[in-house]
């Protein structure tokens, strides 16, 4: 999960006056409307319990797309809960105490009578030594636990709802930093909307937790099928030591069996308040009508005080760490060096470094590596993995047969000391910034992809406009800052490097010997 | 149902009504107005030689965006050159035209933040562009001049077909798609242009002449159905730039080779390759549906409660919600034009359970043969997908795009004006009709790849086994 840049410039909005929308309807008092033609004219406003809206009307066809981003990731999670807050996030489509259930109030015992039967399975399963007949029976206890409490249940009511109004986009993410969640519907859905996702959040009922922790363990054996997941996954971990970025957002396996309701329902009241959101919306909207509904449906949502998340800050690496993984695959390799995050003035010329080197078919990785030498299949860069702390800037790279991963990793080397001595060329800068500028506009043409980075950009970031300001900042580094970046970031000892190879032959037995 | 007056009233009318699920408690949620919708067309012209070009002025964004969709696919592949097509498509892209060197064209597009990309699918090959407004003339020449006239640079050529080799060797590396990939290869046939795959060997010997020859032949203007949205200015305007680069363009008649039918199947078989990896991964294939064929609509509103994608469905409750057996499930329908196309499932689940989430499917795939869908499946799948229509035109390049699309494959003008009364007069009677007709579970292929060491059931309880290695 990272940010895409969205950075236009040539856009020509509408130009919409103060305090009115575009319409000319008088916006509440508190609202105030983007009146610089070189964003759009997103409308903001804050409720009094500190829930951010953010509304930009687009009226090309009678949709609505809706996202609301929390500032809690696995970044976030409790000591021993890796994983925690992405199954909160499959949760959250279970319903609330009146979607999905046929009587709230006895369910609620039938509830408390599986979390009683799970906390003693989970208790057993973690001894030393397990008595394997008592597991027996209280697994045979869940079940028929959950059995009892299906009896209250509407099955898979609140996604079926939305199905049924035609939702289009329905889903949600976990990253490192954030969660989101977003839909699109016909825009007479407005309301519908507003009054699903605020009982959503406010009112959430953690039903079907033990099988959904199932459905997340199938999600990350899926992964652990996966090559490149199962190389990016163990590059993490081996280049961060103490910063919970190191850890998969899915969670470890172990983790997530030790999962229980109460642990989400803690974690939930910790995090998923008013005052740790944005909500955006994009489409055929009015921004007036959208701030009275939001009034009406999410103002009595709770605020409450945000936990300290000043993590373990990661020492710096003082040693090059290299590794192989043994996976039945053809061989790829990922690179991590550490950065120095978004609060260091640093992060615009590394955001260049990687485009320099991986941003297209001109750029030195493609033409030198791809082409060129013809050392590689595929070889890429990001400047970082997160955006809350500092983290990783990411080469991956595959080799075309008969190269070796080997020879690549030092094609890719030689492409970086190269750029420490080498500034890039005025023409490659501009490529960059060009391309940015186009990316932003095509961000804009979905309603959904436009609500999700204005609502993770404001709430991650502090400014919906930051990936337009991104552009100015980008525009600002000089060929020598790019240079510098690289010699003063992509060194050995900031360096780890993973290798994807097939596991090694057994010996061969030598001559004679039998069994 | 049947007094609709108008498409608006539809929308209206279904969605109330779909809200009103069985429940012992009504949910209190606000009642919709009507939704005021008429789906936007585009302009369809002809130009002299034949090139169908559709057409939708939009001046919200200062970009312009072009697809040519080429009535052309990887079906069109001669037998003995299988990947021609793929090599031909993917070349446009990478080995510059009569008028720009490849290099020239990189440099040009990445300065502009502009793009000119090309690919082929079995029935249907694209050619696509974007760009910045300012930038549209420049990059329009340019893509005129890789449509009409690549040049399949020898160099660029050598290192493409060198990727396509490495990408074959790496086939299996992903257990999930190669599972998708051999179940259809098993099902039509290893050489049947619905399911064959590219070889290492075949794909050695295309040569740059190959790839002339098969552009000559499908790339013509007669064979191109076009679609340009954006801020391009008016009607007239925008003609005449395409009258300028694509007017001399000449017409050919398409000749394709003649498909022979892909082959049958009776009774369960089950096809296996035994691979250590953390989950079993399932492909269930059975006989499908031609397009344009009307049983689409029931058979589609039956799949959609049975198993379609999305987060609500049959096989989403028994296989995922209740029994936490499997993150990805689902069952789908993929049409073909000359000959009937597939219907399949997929899942992938962990072994020391497989069976079960196997069983369940089967179980589900039966259930849509033998039994009609309630009244209130019916009704929700209906209401969901004539309430979702309006996501068909999200944006003014999905409209000409997807126009063009459904003209190439064969549907008539009015098939997106009559999709919601289509979707309407679905009845049980008619899905259930089709449904049972088409569902098959019995006369099923199955391939699995997963590690039959952990299997909880020997995989012969589903049928005759094939054990195949993977190559």
């Amino acid at each position: 999960m990272r940010f895409s840049f969205l950075l236009p410039c040539l856009l020509m909005f509408t130009q919409a006056s103060y305090a009115k929308d575009a319409a000319g309807s008088a916006l509440p008092p508190g609202a105030v409307v983007e009146t610089d033609p070189k964003y759009p004219p997103v409308v903001s406003y804050t409720l009094k319990n500190g829930l951010k809206l953010l509304i930009l009307e687009k009226h090309f066809t009678p949709t609505i797309s809706y996202s609301i981003a929390f500032k809690v990731g696995n970044v976030d999670s409790p000591q021993g809960k890796t994983g925690l807050p992405h199954l909160f996030e499959h949760m959250a489509f279970k319903g609330t105490q009146t979607v999905n259930t046929k009587d709230y109030k006895k369910e609620k015992v039938a509830l408390d009578k599986i979390e009683t039967a799970a906390k003693a399975m989970i208790a057993e399963e973690r001894k030393p030594n397990p008595d394997k007949t008592l597991l027996e029976t209280l697994k045979k206890n869940l079940a028929a636990a959950e059995k009892e409490a299906d009896a209250f249940i509407i099955k898979d009511e609140f996604t079926q709802i939305y199905k049924n109004l035609g939702e289009n986009g329905l889903n949600a993410a976990t990253g490192y930093d954030y969660t989101f969640y977003l839909v699109s519907l016909p825009a007479n859905q407005l309301e519908t909307l507003m009054a699903m996702e605020a009982d959503r959040f406010k009112n959430p009922v953690l039903r079907e937790f033990y099988r959904e922790r199932s459905v997340v363990m199938e999600e990350r054996r899926m992964y652990e099928a996966k090559p490149e997941s199962a190389l990016s996954e163990e590059l993490t971990t081996t280049a961060l030591e103490a910063h919970p970025y190191r850890y998969p957002i899915v969670g470890w396996m172990d983790d997530i069996k030790t999962f229980t309701r109460t642990d989400a329902e803690k974690f939930y009241k910790r995090f998923y308040v008013p005052n740790n959101a944005t909500l955006a919306i994009v489409g055929d909207v009015k921004p007036t009508e959208v701030i009275k509904l939001a009034e009406k449906y999410f103002s009595d949502w709770k605020p409450a005080e945000l936990p300290d998340t000043n993590y373990t800050k990661e020492p710096q690496q003082n040693s090059e760490k290299r590794f192989d993984l043994f996976f039945k695959a053809n061989p790829s390799l990922r690179m991590a060096f550490h950065n120095p995050g978004y609060a260091n003035p640093d992060m615009y010329p590394l955001m260049m470094v990687s485009e320099v080197l991986s941003g297209g078919k001109t750029a030195r990785f493609y033409r030198n590596l791809v082409e060129g030498k013809q050392l590689a299949l595929y070889a890429a860069s990001g400047a970082s993995t997160s955006s809350r702390y500092p983290s990783l800037f990411i080469v991956v790279g595959a080799p075309k047969a008969p190269n070796t991963l080997e020879a690549l990793e030092n094609g890719i080397w030689e492409e970086i000391e190269k750029l420490k001595t080498e500034p890039p060329t005025a023409w490659e800068l501009e490529r960059i910034v060009n391309a940015h500028e186009a990316e932003m506009v095509k961000g804009l043409e979905s309603s959904l992809d436009t609500s999700q980075n204005l609502a993770i950009s404001q709430q991650i970031m502090g400014d919906w406009k930051f990936d337009w300001k991104t552009i100015e900042e980008l525009r600002k580094v000089k060929p020598e800052d790019v240079s510098a970046a690289a010699a003063k970031y992509l060194i050995r000892s900031n360096y780890t490097v993973g290798f994807l190879r097939q596991p090694l032959a057994a010996p061969a037995p030598a001559k004679g010997d039998s069994k | 149902m049947k007094n609709l007056i108008s498409k608006a009233s539809v929308l209206g009318a279904i969605m109330a009504m779909s809200l009103s699920t069985a429940r012992a408690v009504p949910l209190n949620l606000p009642k919709a107005p009507p939704l005021k919708f008429d789906p936007p067309k585009g302009e369809r012209v002809v130009l002299p030689n034949g090139m169908i070009v559709y057409l939708l002025n939009d001046p919200a964004l200062p970009a312009v965006r072009i697809n040519a969709v080429v009535r052309t696919g990887t079906i069109n592949d001669p037998a003995d050159k299988v990947g021609l097509g793929a090599l031909t498509a993917g070349m446009l892209e990478d080995g510059g035209s009569a008028a720009y060197k490849a290099e020239e064209i990189d440099k040009t597009l990445e300065y502009l933040g502009a793009t000119i990309n090309s690919s082929i699918e079995v029935e249907d090959a694209s050619v696509s562009m974007f760009a910045l407004k300012k930038d549209f003339d420049k990059v329009l020449d340019i893509y005129a001049d890789v449509l009409m006239h690549p040049a399949f640079e020898a160099e660029k050529f050598n290192i493409f077909k060198k990727a396509e080799l490495e990408m074959i060797r790496r086939r299996n590396d992903d257990p999930g798609k190669s599972v998708v990939r051999e179940a259809l290869r098993q099902y039509y046939g290893k050489n049947h242009p619905y399911g064959r795959r590219n070889e290492a060997e075949v794909i050695e010997g295309i040569t740059i002449a190959d790839l002339q020859a098969q552009h000559s032949a499908y790339y013509r203007p007669n064979n191109v159905i076009m679609a340009v949205s954006g801020s391009y200015g008016t009607k007239e305007e925008i003609l005449a730039k395409l009258e300028q680069r694509f007017g001399k363009w000449e017409k050919r008649e398409i000749k394709a080779p003649v498909m022979a039918p892909p082959a049958t199947h009776a009774g369960r078989s089950v096809f296996f390759i035994d691979k250590e990896v953390p989950q079993a991964f399932i492909m269930i294939v059975q006989k499908g549906i031609q397009r344009p064929d009307p049983v689409f609509f029931p058979l589609g509103i039956t799949n959609d409660v049975v198993g379609a994608p999305g987060l609500s469905s049959r096989l989403w409750d028994t296989v995922r919600a209740r029994k936490g057996l499997a993150y990805t499930v689902y069952s789908a329908s993929v049409r073909h034009t000359e000959y009937p196309g597939h219907l399949f499932a997929y899942c992938g689940t962990k072994p020391e359970t497989y069976s079960q989430a196997l069983s369940e499917i089967l179980k589900q795939l039966k259930i849509a043969k033998t039994e009609p869908l309630s009244q209130q499946e019916l009704d929700d799948a209906k209401g969901a997908k004539i309430n979702s229509f309006v996501f068909m035109f999200k944006t003014p390049f999905d409209v000409v795009s997807q126009r063009a699309l459904l003209e190439h494959l064969g549907f008539g003008p009015d098939y997106l004006e009559t999709y919601v009364s289509n979707v309407s007069g679905v009845t049980r009677d008619s899905a259930f009709a089709a449904a049972s007709k088409i569902f098959d579970p019995d006369n099923a292929l199955i391939f699995v790849i997963g590690n039959s060491k952990k299997f909880d059931k020997p995989l012969s309880e589903f049928g005759p086994v094939t054990e195949l290695k993977e190559d």
